[in-house]
C-alpha cells in the first residue's frame, strides 16, 4: 500500500458555495501552468486509511501551527509567506493534502494535529535540508517520533515523505498558486482561455498507490484460489492414485486367477523370468529323465546334465503307475510338469528337430545317455535350451510353435504398472471412469467376462474365415514342404493349411482355459452393438496382432506430453486416448 | 549366433536342393541376411515366361520373426503392392502367423504357388483383386503385358 508516484498538477475549480456543480476539478493548461512528477516516488511513512488500488488525491495546503508556537520559526526558512492554506482552499467539498517539512518530533507531531483538525486527506512531508537525495526508508530513525509509532495510529491519514527540495518547491509553487485566478502565473492569460475568475488555481496532488498497492491484495487471492485448486487437485490426484493402485491389485488378482490372460488380451507381451525358465524340465531326449535344475545342482543334488537320474523306462512306469500329484523321486524337485503323466516321453518321431535350429535331437538310450539335453515346454513342445531359453526370457512368453503360454497359469508379471489396467479396462469395453466396477470379483462378473471376450475373439475369427480356404496346389504343397520336416501332430481339427492357422490358435487359446463352458452356448451379449463397438474401439486402437512388450513404452510414445503430465497426477484419465 | 547357423544351414540346403523355378544367392557376400532370389513365373499362370527379382530380408530375430518379403520386379497381382515396395505379406509370412519351422524355401514355395493362384481375398491390392475376381480375362491379359514390360 505505498506510495509509486506522486503528481502535482494546477486546477481550477469553483466554490461549491456559489457553484452548481461542485467537485469539478479541472486541470488547467498544462502549458502555461505548472506540473510536476517528482521523483523518486514518495517514501511511505504511514498507510493508515490509504485503499489500495485507488489514488490519494486532493488539493495541496499548508497545515497552519498554532499562531505564536516556536516550530512556526523553524519552518519559516521552508515556507513561503503566501503558501496555500486551508483558508485559501473552500471549506469543504473537496479533499485536501497537507505539504510541510520534517521537523523535530514535536512540530510535527503539531503538524499532523493540524492536518487531522483540517480535515488532510494524506501528509506529505519533506526533509528540511534542501537535498536532492531520496529520503531514508520508512523504518529509518530520521522519521522516529519517539511515540512508539503512535502518531501512525492516530492521525486517520496515511504519511508520505519526500526530498527537501521537492518539498521547498511545492510549497514555492503553491505560495504563487494561492491567490485569485489573476493573481497566479499567466493569470490574464488563464482568464482569456476561458478560465472563470471566479474559481479557484490552486495545486492539486495526486498520490498514485496504483498497481503496487494492489498487486497484494490480489495476490493473496491469487495464492488462496491456487491453493483451493491445489487441494482439490491433490485430493482428487490422491484418490485416483489409490483407486489405480486398487485397480492394480484387482488386476493382479484376477491375473492370478486366470480371469485374465494378459497375453490374449494383448495387454502385455510377457516374457519368461529366469526363475521360471529354471522350473521348465530339462531332460535328455528320448530317455525322458530329467536334468537336474541350476537350482538342485545348487542344493547339492549328485545329478548333473549328463548322468540323467531315471531311465526312459523307470519314467514311464513311475509316472503311469501313480497318478498321485507328488513325484516319487525325492532329490526330483517336485514342480508341476513332472507330475503330467506323458511329459518325459515326447515320441522321437513326433518331434525329431529342433524347429528353432532345425538340427535333429539325438536320442539318449538308458545304456548311453548321451542324447541332446532338451527344454519342454508346458505345451510339450521341445527345443535346445540355447534356442529357446533366450527368446523366452527375452522377446516372448508364447511357444514359437504353438503359441501357447509357456508361463504357469496364473503367472502375473512382478509389476502390473497404470497402463496395463487401462488397457486391461479398455479392452473389456469399459468406459476408464465407469462407475460399475466388477472388480469386485464376483462369479457373475467373472463369467461375464469370459463370455464377452470369447465372442470378441469369434468375431475377430469370423472376420479372418475367408483366409482359411487355401487352394488344392497349397495343401498338396503344405504336406510337401512339411514332408522333410515332420512336425508335432496339430491339435485336433486346427490345421488349415499354409493359410490362417490363427484363427484356431486364438480360439484354442481362449476356450482352453474353460473347458467345461465350451458345450454351453455362448450368451448373447446383452448389449451387442455397444460391445461391438467397444471392440472396434480396442482393435483400432491397440491393433489387433501383437501384445505390446511395453505397454507404458508404448502408451508413451501415443500419448502427447502435457497428456502424460496428466495421467501422472490422475492416472484414471487417458482411457479415451483419440483414435 | 544360433540364428545365423541357422541361416547358413538353410543357405546350405537350398543351394543344394534349390526350390523349383529359383535362383538364390546372397545380395552381398558378407549379409546373410539379405536374399536374393530369382523366381521364374510359374507354368499356366499369367506370369510364365517371366523372371522376378525377389528380396528377402532375414530379420535379427529370426526365425521367431517372418523374413520380409519383396518383389523387386514390378508384378500385376492383387497380393503384391503395386508401388516401389513390391511388398507380399500373407499366410505364413505374416508374423502371428509365422513358426520358426518353416524355411525360406518353405517361403519361395509359397510365394511360387500364390503367383500361381492368386489369392483375392487377401488382397492388398483391391482394384486387381476384385478384376482378377470379375474379369479373368483382363487380369491375365494386364498380367501379362506386365511381364513383357518389366519381368523380362
Ligand atoms: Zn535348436
Ligand atoms: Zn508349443
Amino acid at each position: 500500500m505505498s506510495a509509486t508516484s506522486l503528481r502535482v498538477l494546477t486546477a481550477e475549480f469553483p466554490d461549491p458555495q456559489w457553484a452548481s456543480s461542485t467537485d469539478t476539478i479541472q486541470q488547467v493548461n498544462s502549458s502555461i501552468s505548472y506540473w510536476a512528477l517528482p521523483s523518486p516516488a514518495p517514501v511511505t511513512l504511514s498507510t493508515t486509511n490509504a485503499n489500495p488500488g485507488s489514488d490519494l488525491t486532493g488539493l495541496l495546503y499548508y497545515p497552519d501551527l498554532p499562531p505564536n508556537d516556536a516550530c512556526n520559526d523553524a519552518a519559516a526558512p521552508y515556507v513561503p509567506k503566501n503558501v496555500t492554506r486551508r483558508s485559501n482552499l473552500p471549506v469543504a467539498g473537496y479533499d485536501v493534502i497537507a505539504v510541510a517539512p520534517w521537523l523535530s518530533p514535536d512540530c510535527v507531531q503539531k503538524y499532523l494535529r493540524s492536518a487531522r483538525r483540517t480535515g488532510g486527506r494524506a501528509f506529505i512531508f519533506f526533509l528540511p535540508d534542501n537535498s536532492t537525495m531520496p529520503v531514508p526508508g520508512s523504518d529509518d530513525p530520521t522519521w522516529a517520533l519517539g511515540d512508539g509509532e503512535n502518531w501512525k495510529r492516530e492521525n486517520p491519514y496515511p504519511v508520505y515523505a519526500i526530498p527537501g527540495t521537492t518539498g521547498n518547491e511545492l510549497l514555492y509553487q503553491s505560495s504563487l498558486y494561492s491567490g485569485n485566478v489573476t493573481d497566479v502565473p499567466h493569470g490574464q492569460l488563464l482568464t482569456e482561455t476561458g478560465v472563470d475568475p471566479r474559481n479557484y488555481v490552486r495545486l492539486f496532488v495526486d498520490i498514485s498507490t496504483g498497481g503496487g498497492t494492489a498487486l497484494p491484495s490480489l495476490w493473496v487471492f491469487l495464492l488462496v484460489v491456487l491453493g483451493i485448486l491445489l487441494g482439490i487437485i491433490g485430493c482428487t490426484s490422491l484418490s485416483m492414485h489409490i483407486l489405480q493402485r486398487r485397480r492394480r491389485i484387482a488386476l493382479r488378482r484376477r491375473v492370478a486367477t486366470g480371469e485374465v490372460d494378459l497375453e490374449a488380451l494383448g495387454i502385455k507381451r510377457l516374457t519368461v523370468p529366469q526363475e521360471v525358465l529354471d522350473k521348465m524340465p530339462l531332460y535328455t531326449y528320448g530317455s525322458g529323465a530329467p536334468v537336474a535344475h541350476p537350482s538342485t545342482a545348487r542344493d547339492g543334488a549328485a545329478t548333473t546334465p549328463s548322468e540323467p537320474t531315471t531311465t526312459l523306462a523307470e519314467s514311464k512306469l513311475s509316472t503311469s503307475t501313480s497318478s498321485r500329484p507328488s513325484s516319487p523321486f525325492p532329490n526330483i524337485r517336485p514342480t508341476p510338469t513332472l507330475i503330467r503323466g506323458n511329459s518325459y516321453h515326447p515320441s522321437p518321431l513326433q518331434q525329431p528337430t529342433c524347429a528353432i535350429c532345425l538340427d535333429d535331437f539325438v536320442p539318449g538310450t538308458p545304456d548311453s545317455p548321451t542324447g541332446t539335453i532338451v527344454r519342454e515346454l508346458p505345451c510339450h513342445h521341445i527345443f535346445h535350451p540355447e534356442c529357446v531359453d533366450a527368446f523366452l526370457r527375452d522377446s516372448s512368453s508364447l511357444c514359437p510353435m504353438c503359441k501357447k503360454s509357456a508361463l504357469p497359469k496364473g503367472y502375473c508379471p512382478r509389476v502390473v504398472t497404470n497402463a496395463m489396467v487401462r488397457r486391461e479396462r479398455m479392452m473389456r469395453g469399459l468406459q476408464p471412469d465407469a462407475a460399475g466396477d466388477v472388480e469386485s470379483g464376483a462369479t457373475a462378473g467373472e463369467e461375464g467376462v469370459q463370455t464377452r471376450r470369447r465372442s470378441m475373439m469369434m468375431s475377430w475369427g469370423g472376420q479372418r474365415r475367408f483366409f482359411s480356404a487355401p487352394s488344392q496346389e497349397m495343401q498338396a504343397m503344405d504336406a510337401a514342404g512339411s514332408g522333410s520336416t515332420t512336425r508335432p501332430p496339430p491339435p485336433a481339427a486346427t490345421r488349415t493349411g499354409m493359410f490362417g492357422t490363427s484363427l484356431a490358435r486364438e480360439r484354442r487359446s481362449v476356450t482352453q482355459p474353460l473347458p467345461t463352458q465350451q458345450s454351453q452356448p455362448v450368451q448373447p451379449p446383452s448389449n451387442p452393438s455397444r460391445r461391438e463397438w467397444a471392440r472396434e474401439r480396442a482393435v483400432a486402437m491397440l491393433g489387433r496382432d501383437r501384445a505390446p512388450v511395453d505397454p507404458d513404452a508404448e502408451e508413451a510414445m501415443r500419448t502427447p506430453r502435457w497428456r502424460k503430465v496428466l495421467q501422472g497426477v490422475f492416472p484414471n484419465m487417458g482411457g479415451g486416448r483419440a483414435s | 549366433m544360433a540364428a545365423n547357423k541357422r541361416i547358413m544351414k538353410e543357405l546350405g540346403e537350398i543351394n543344394t536342393n534349390p526350390p523349383p523355378g529359383c535362383a538364390i544367392r546372397l545380395a552381398k557376400e558378407d549379409d546373410i541376411n539379405l536374399w536374393d532370389v530369382t523366381m521364374d513365373g510359374p507354368q499356366d499362370s499369367p506370369y510364365t515366361g517371366g523372371k522376378f527379382h525377389i528380396q528377402i530380408v532375414l530379420p535379427k530375430e529370426y526365425p521367431f520373426k517372418p523374413p520380409v518379403l519383396t518383389f523387386r520386379t514390378k508384378i500385376y497381382h492383387p497380393n503384391v503392392t503395386n508401388d516401389d515396395k513390391g511388398a507380399m505379406c500373407l499366410g505364413m509370412l505374416r508374423a502371428d502367423e509365422w513358426k520358426p519351422p518353416n524355411k525360406i524355401v518353405d517361403v519361395l514355395k509359397l510365394v511360387r504357388a500364390v503367383l500361381a493362384a492368386p489369392q483375392p481375398d487377401d488382397a492388398v491390392e483391391a482394384g486387381i483383386a476384385n478384376e482378377f475376381k470379375t474379369d479373368r480375362k483382363a487380369f491375365d491379359k494386364t498380367a501379362q503385358d506386365w511381364v513383357k514390360k518389366y519381368a523380362k
